[in-house]
């Protein structure tokens, strides 16, 4: 009797068996290759936010580089300013920015320069240099 | 039990988690690749943009010895002479990068008054100085 209970119930034992190694070594694989793949996801992630980051950056950037270069030299008597950006790199709230910009003005001779820091709320981005010529007499007209 | 038995797919969860598992490295790689890319491009964009500001902060430098000498010119002549001396246009060029160059041609101007400017600017910008090449290493199907 136990023997014909032993070789009915041996050929599903042994599938079982099977399906649980087979099913905890399915496991085993998918946690190794999705840890690797999660990853790969983060990281691409992490990039594509700098990469963002980085060009919106640039664009308000030239675009302030642009403007200094074609304001009036009366203009600038400031030492230095912050202004803030949204996401999308137009100006924005003091409350509500994800970008601002730090100038500092300096003036050496006849030149006067603009040097431009970029940050995000946490981090700094990018900066840009940039000079402009005022001739002598014209400083000192405005003196 | 026969139907309990029959149920049991040994092999059917490998086949699906090596599916998953394939689409999940193929659109990670994807994402990865393309993201590795875009964030050269804003390198490469940020290295040009630092490299033009560069160049034109030379130029501006350029640009106030020019209008010192020319300064000095028009205090020593009369119209006529300080336009044989300088002559009809000043052009130089500033280097931004191996292919490209900033051109810079600008007009004497013999002031009238005191504050006028004693050049005008007729051109500033971003020439190719050599010949581009361009890639024919993969031979494309012409008809």
């Amino acid at each position: 009797m136990e023997q014909k209970r032993m070789q009915i119930f041996h050929p599903t034992t042994s599938k079982s068996g099977i399906f649980l190694l087979e099913l905890i070594i399915v496991i085993l694989f998918f946690s190794i290759a999705s840890t690797v793949c999660i990853d790969m996801f983060v990281k691409s992630y992490t990039m594509n936010t700098d990469s963002t980051n980085l060009n919106k950056c640039i664009q308000i950037s030239e675009n302030f580089a642009e403007s200094f270069k074609n304001s009036s030299y009366s203009q600038e008597n400031i030492n230095s300013q912050t202004y803030y950006y949204d996401k999308d790199g137009f100006p924005s709230s003091e409350n509500s920015y994800t970008y601002y910009a730090h100038v500092s003005y300096t003036t050496s001779g006849t030149t006067r320069s603009a040097i431009i820091k970029l940050y995000t709320s946490d981090a700094f981005i990018y900066s840009l240099q940039v000079d402009k010529h005022i001739p002598e007499r014209w400083v000192k007209d405005e003196k | 039990m026969k139907s309990k038995s029959q149920n049991i797919n040994i092999g059917s969860s490998s086949i699906l988690m090596i599916f998953v598992i394939l689409c999940l490295i193929c659109f990670a790689s994807l994402s990865l690749v393309s993201s590795t890319s875009d964030y050269k491009l804003s390198k490469n964009l940020q290295e040009k943009t630092t490299a033009y500001y560069n160049a034109c902060n030379k130029a501006e430098s350029s640009l106030a010895s020019i209008d010192q000498s020319l300064q000095e010119s028009a205090n020593k002549l009369t119209e006529t002479e300080f336009y044989e001396t300088v002559g009809e246009s000043i052009s130089f060029y500033i280097p931004i990068n191996d292919l490209q160059s900033l051109y810079i041609k600008l007009k004497p101007l013999y002031p009238t008054t005191e504050n006028d400017s004693y050049y005008l600017l007729t051109n500033y910008e971003t020439v190719t100085l050599k010949p581009l090449e361009p890639d024919n290493s993969i031979n494309f199907f012409t008809p």
